[in-house]
């Protein structure tokens, strides 16, 4: 659905942040991509969306190429970004003057998600705090029911009871012949909902791997000391050590995406090598 | 979703729509200053004992392309910052379609708009000047000179337009500030061409025809050469500068 094939990219003339990046993303998942502050994430997600043109190299969502921001293109995705600005009118004038260019949007999910929110649609937008106005366009987003939706660093500003309404409605959202991306460094606040991850480090995919791939070959503990073979990261916490070892025909353990992350975005990365 | 079409009618009114429902305090505001100001003009003119208003044309005129470049001046009001412009550029309507439908708001819907009220204004005046006894003349709207001052409107606005698109502040004042620019480069380049022909500055004067010294004396009455500044104005200015724009908004990226 989403293919990047050879991007390259750069802000300045002799830093490129992109050099002949390659991927695909594929329907039916959420895909969490996940980085370092500063590693390309928003600019990838620019691209996805068209927004920023790549230096060479092409991104086709669903076999259109982005760039040209071609209508049908550009009604097959829905992305919230990080900053936004909501015009001075409310919830409902948005729905009547926004809505009508999104072929599928659905007005009952819409007014459902906000009353999940607990947002009024009475109230005007711009009177709204970050966070409201952040659940409100997640609301817009959601029930637009574009084949990819993408977000980026949607958790920002949400509080607990909200970020936990976000995952029950990007679950419920989720159906065969959609896509999601989740953007963020807060890796916690996605744990449950992603089921592939995608680490983005200094302008390279160096991880893109399905939970199911991971927990087939990483298992996640907490041991009291580090004398275990196998031991491919670990961690020192209050409570002992938390580790990631090769799974050895043991359970599927309960993936610790932060420890995950940790793993993989260090230098010479042995979790990275053990899916090579 | 597969009979999304790259030009459709009913989404350059859905984008004029949204412009219109986004913008609706701003452009209220303008039309409620141009009017405030005539009529507070023609009130100190009243009670100054002037019971003759007849030269309400002026006023029509004047306040046309006053408010009419500023309206200019705010088309593509979402470039004016990064986060709007990603709505934008994001909404799911063709480039031409945008570019149209910001063309048809501050050209056409802007003279139909100005227009409809300046009548209205009229009207009001004039059943005031049937009670407090004083004239007031009626503006032909639709007269042919009306219709010659929109064409001149609508080029030069292809200006504005295309500097609305370019420029993220103050497009107006820079757009402005360019045209200016260009025109007094011009100018010195002229007077330098002069000085190469003549080997001495002339005095150089301007008349309906362009600019001339007055001890050069190239006749080209009659020769088609005569005909260039006429049909770049008329044919060449807003077409290029269209172009130009649709080819800004292609480009533009946040």
């Amino acid at each position: 659905m989403i293919t990047i094939n050879n991007l390259s990219f750069s802000y300045q003339q002799k830093k490129p942040l992109f050099s002949e990046l390659n991927l695909k993303l594929k329907k039916g998942k959420i895909y969490g991509l996940l980085g370092k502050n500063g590693s390309g994430k928003t600019t990838l997600l620019k691209q996805i969306a068209g927004l920023l043109h790549p230096k060479t190299g092409t991104v086709t969502v669903n076999g259109l190429n982005v760039k040209k921001r071609m209508p049908k293109a550009l009604a097959s995705y829905y992305l919230i970004p990080e900053e936004f600005e909501t015009p001075d009118i409310n919830a409902k004038t948005f729905l009547k003057i926004t809505a009508p260019f999104y072929p599928d949007f659905n007005k009952s999910n819409f007014y459902k998600y906000l009353k999940e929110f607990n947002i009024d649609a009475e109230q005007k937008l711009s009177k709204m705090s970050y966070g409201q106005k952040k659940k409100f366009l997640i609301s817009f987003g959601t029930a637009a029911d574009t084949p990819i939706l993408i977000t980026d660093e949607p958790t920002n500003g949400l509080d607990i009871p909200s970020k936990s309404t976000f995952r029950k409605l990007m679950a419920s959202a989720l159906t065969e012949d959609k896509l999601f991306v989740v953007s963020t460094h807060q890796i916690k606040d996605i744990e449950g909902i992603i089921d592939t991850v995608v680490v983005l480090d200094n302008g390279k995919i160096i991880f893109n791997r399905s939970l199911e791939e991971i927990s087939n070959k990483l298992s996640f503990k907490t041991l009291k000391s580090i004398n275990e073979e196998n031991i491919l990261y670990y961690e020192k916490g209050i409570t002992g050590y938390s580790v990631i070892t090769r799974n050895i025909g043991e359970e599927p353990s309960h993936i610790n995406t932060e420890l995950l992350f940790n793993s993989i975005i260090e230098k010479d990365s042995k979790v990275v090598k053990e899916f090579n | 979703m597969e009979n999304i079409k790259t030009f459709s009618f009913k989404r350059i009114f859905l984008l004029m729509q949204k412009t219109l429902y986004e913008n609706a305090r701003s452009v209220l505001i303008g039309f409620i200053t141009v009017f405030g100001i005539f009529s507070l003009v023609l009130f100190m003119r009243i009670i100054n004992g002037d019971n003759n208003i007849n030269n309400l044309q002026t006023f029509y005129y004047t306040g046309f392309f006053i408010s009419g470049f500023f309206i200019s001046g705010m088309a593509f009001t979402n470039f004016r910052k990064k986060e709007k412009t990603m709505s934008y550029l994001m909404l799911p309507a063709s480039i031409i379609e945008k570019f149209i439908s910001e063309w048809l708001l501050t050209s056409v819907i802007f003279i139909i708009l100005y227009s409809a009220a300046f009548y209205v204004f009229n009207i009001v005046l004039y059943s005031l000047g049937t009670i407090y006894k004083f004239n007031v003349e009626f503006v032909n709207i639709l007269a042919a000179e009306s219709f010659k001052m929109f064409l001149h409107f609508i080029i030069i606005q292809s200006v504005l337009l295309a500097g609305a698109a370019t420029f993220k502040k103050a497009p107006l004042f820079l757009t402005i500030s360019v045209v200016f620019g260009f025109g007094i480069i011009f100018i010195v380049y002229v007077t330098f061409l002069i000085l190469i022909i003549k080997g001495q500055l002339e005095t150089l004067v301007f008349n309906n025809s362009g600019l001339h010294s007055a001890n050069v004396n190239i006749n080209i009455q009659g020769h088609w050469l005569e005909k260039i500044p006429e049909i770049m104005y008329y044919y060449v200015t807003a077409p290029a500068f269209w172009a130009y724009t649709y080819f800004k908004i292609k480009e533009k990226e946040v």
